[in-house]
């Protein structure tokens, strides 16, 4: 065990409270003691208190984002998430008509929704992280109908908060087709079936996270922008209890706190976003021709119309780089429409 | 399997094993989340040394590169001390390339030091009119001198001052910090010095 654990935590948790205003005088004694025992804390330190009035908070979100993106586009090429894109639809496709065919063949697909957890299980089990289903394999088929929707509700118990909406109306779903009949479940297994059990490997990994106390970083392939996005309005309600847990918005697990604001987001996602940075932002003539590189930061709040409206520059670079970067922002439509601000940060590179 | 029973999650792994299973299985998730439980640190660092939001977080991206290419390469003992130096060593590669453009760079002295001023606050609880605090604090700026009273006297936190000065908390994060330090050179030129 790192001896610096505890006390890493327990300086981010100061930090936290340094950056959200709930930092007093006790605090600050805390914290000095914590700097003066270790550089890597004290130069840290030394650095955000250096620039005591810039958002740090919206910046150490920014760069979370920025890994999370590189984490997942790393992974997965863009063409086989095409393919995988293509696939998902065909077999939400093949699901939405098949119950129109007749009640019998809708009767069908139980049989394969209850061989589904252990899809689930054995893919949890064969993952790098071994740790996450260590009992479930145990519990496993043979169980009754209604038991696996049970076995799920009890997996992603320990987090509530970051249950996603579109796992809420799978589990829902998982526990209606449950109920009907299953004495005709023996019919032989088609393409549905298969189609089915399928689709619910792909859903799956939504349950990864809760497993993991919610870590998005272990989101799983196409799921990751969904749940990083329905894991933002459960933000504010987990600002309240700050006090409670030393490591909790900055130790990389992911209750942030303060960290992530329930900002607008642009249409089709911040990964999405980020590509089209990546793909679009070329420095103007001008700024290449007077050797400036880096990056803007803009803040804005998003109009009605799902433009940006108030836009602040918070670090320009000049020579039409700032112009640049607006456009680019105001290329893209932005929801939901509010006042909370939206800091975007829009690097030029050579 | 002995995995298992140490730990159940990989927020809860320590460094080396999430450096481990890095090595052996090159999956960057593994390295994320070991690199995101010290990135507000490295950022910090960054912050130290190029004293700039954007180009700090630059930076940490780009250490997080070249993170992914030598952990692999090197063989580390401890993680934590090994990520300090790479993130310090590469800020201050990056500030002296910039070093040929002038920036509003501020000396390390100026720096906030505690010391001084957390003991003599410690000692004249509250600040009589005749000590050499109350006459500093008397040549404080008003929003400075209002703060840091707040801040140490009566134990505020930067919210509750924020509140009543209806400022902005960065601003108040400011005004003690600059406070502070225009305190303990006040304080160092009345000759007192303060050991606690």
């Amino acid at each position: 065990m790192n001896r610096h654990t505890t006390d890493d935590a327990r300086f981010l948790y100061l930090l936290e409270r340094w950056l959200n205003g709930a930092f007093d005088r006790a605090d600050e004694r805390e914290l000095h003691a914590l700097t003066e025992t270790d550089p890597f804390r004290q130069e840290a330190w030394e650095g955000f208190s250096a620039l005591p009035e810039s958002d740090h908070a919206a910046q150490l979100h920014q760069i979370r984002r920025r890994l999370q993106a590189k984490r997942s586009s790393r992974r997965v090429p863009f063409s086989v998430w095409m393919s995988a894109a293509a696939a998902l639809a065909l077999v939400v496709a093949a699901v939405y008509f098949w119950p129109k065919a007749g009640h019998k063949d809708l009767v069908q697909t139980t049989q394969p929704v209850e061989n589904a957890p252990t899809d689930i299980q054995d893919d949890l089990a064969a993952a790098p992280d071994p740790g996450e289903a260590p009992g479930a394999t145990a519990t496993r088929p043979t169980a009754p109908p209604q038991e696996p929707s049970a076995r799920r509700s009890e997996q992603s118990g320990p987090v509530p908060e970051y249950r996603q909406p579109e796992q809420d109306d799978f589990a829902a779903d998982m526990a209606n087709e449950e109920e009907k009949p299953a004495d005709e479940s023996t019919a032989t297994a088609g393409e549905p079936e298969a189609a089915r059990s399928k689709e619910v490997v792909r859903q799956a990994p939504p349950a990864q996270p809760q497993g993991t106390a919610g870590v998005p970083a272990f989101n799983t392939a196409s799921d990751k922008v969904a749940a990083t996005e329905a894991a933002k309005p459960a933000a504010p309600a987990t600002t309240a209890p700050m006090k409670k847990k030393a490591d909790s918005a900055f130790a990389s697990e992911p209750p942030k706190p303060l960290l992530s604001s329930p900002a607008a987001t642009p249409n089709g996602g911040w990964d999405n976003f980020q590509d089209f940075l990546r793909r679009n932002a070329r420095l103007p003539e001008a700024a290449r021709n007077n050797n400036v590189s880096g990056s803007v930061r803009l803040q804005f709040t998003v109009g009605p119309d799902g433009k940006p409206a108030n836009v602040q520059f918070l670090q320009k670079l000049g020579f039409g780089c700032d112009e640049e970067a607006e456009r680019l922002v105001r290329s893209f439509d932005w929801a939901p429409p509010g006042n909370a601000p939206v800091v975007v940060v829009v690097p030029f590179r050579r | 399997m002995l995995q298992f029973f140490r730990s159940d999650r990989p927020s809860q792994w320590t460094d080396e094993d999430l450096l481990a299973r890095y090595r052996s299985d090159g999956d960057v998730r593994h390295l994320g989340l070991l690199y995101e439980r010290y990135m507000p640190m490295v950022y910090g660092v960054c912050l130290k040394i190029l004293r700039d939001p954007g180009k700090s977080e630059d930076a940490v991206m780009s250490i997080y590169e070249e993170l992914t290419r030598k952990a692999k390469e090197h063989q580390v003992e401890s993680f934590r001390g090994w990520l300090y130096v790479l993130a310090r060593n590469y800020c201050l590669m990056e500030w002296r390339k910039n070093q040929r453009r002038p920036t509003d760079y501020r000396a390390p002295e100026d720096m906030v030091h505690y010391d001084a001023v957390e003991a003599a606050f410690e000692v004249e609880l509250p600040a009589a009119e005749d000590k050499s605090l109350g006459k500093c604090l008397e040549q404080l700026p008003p929003n400075q001198r209002t703060s840091v009273q707040m801040f140490y006297l009566e134990e505020k936190s930067y919210k509750e001052i924020a509140g009543l000065l209806a400022e902005e908390i960065g601003k108040v994060r400011s005004y003690i910090q600059n406070g502070r330090r225009n305190l303990k050179i006040c304080l160092e030129k009345t000759g007192t010095r303060y050991k606690s």
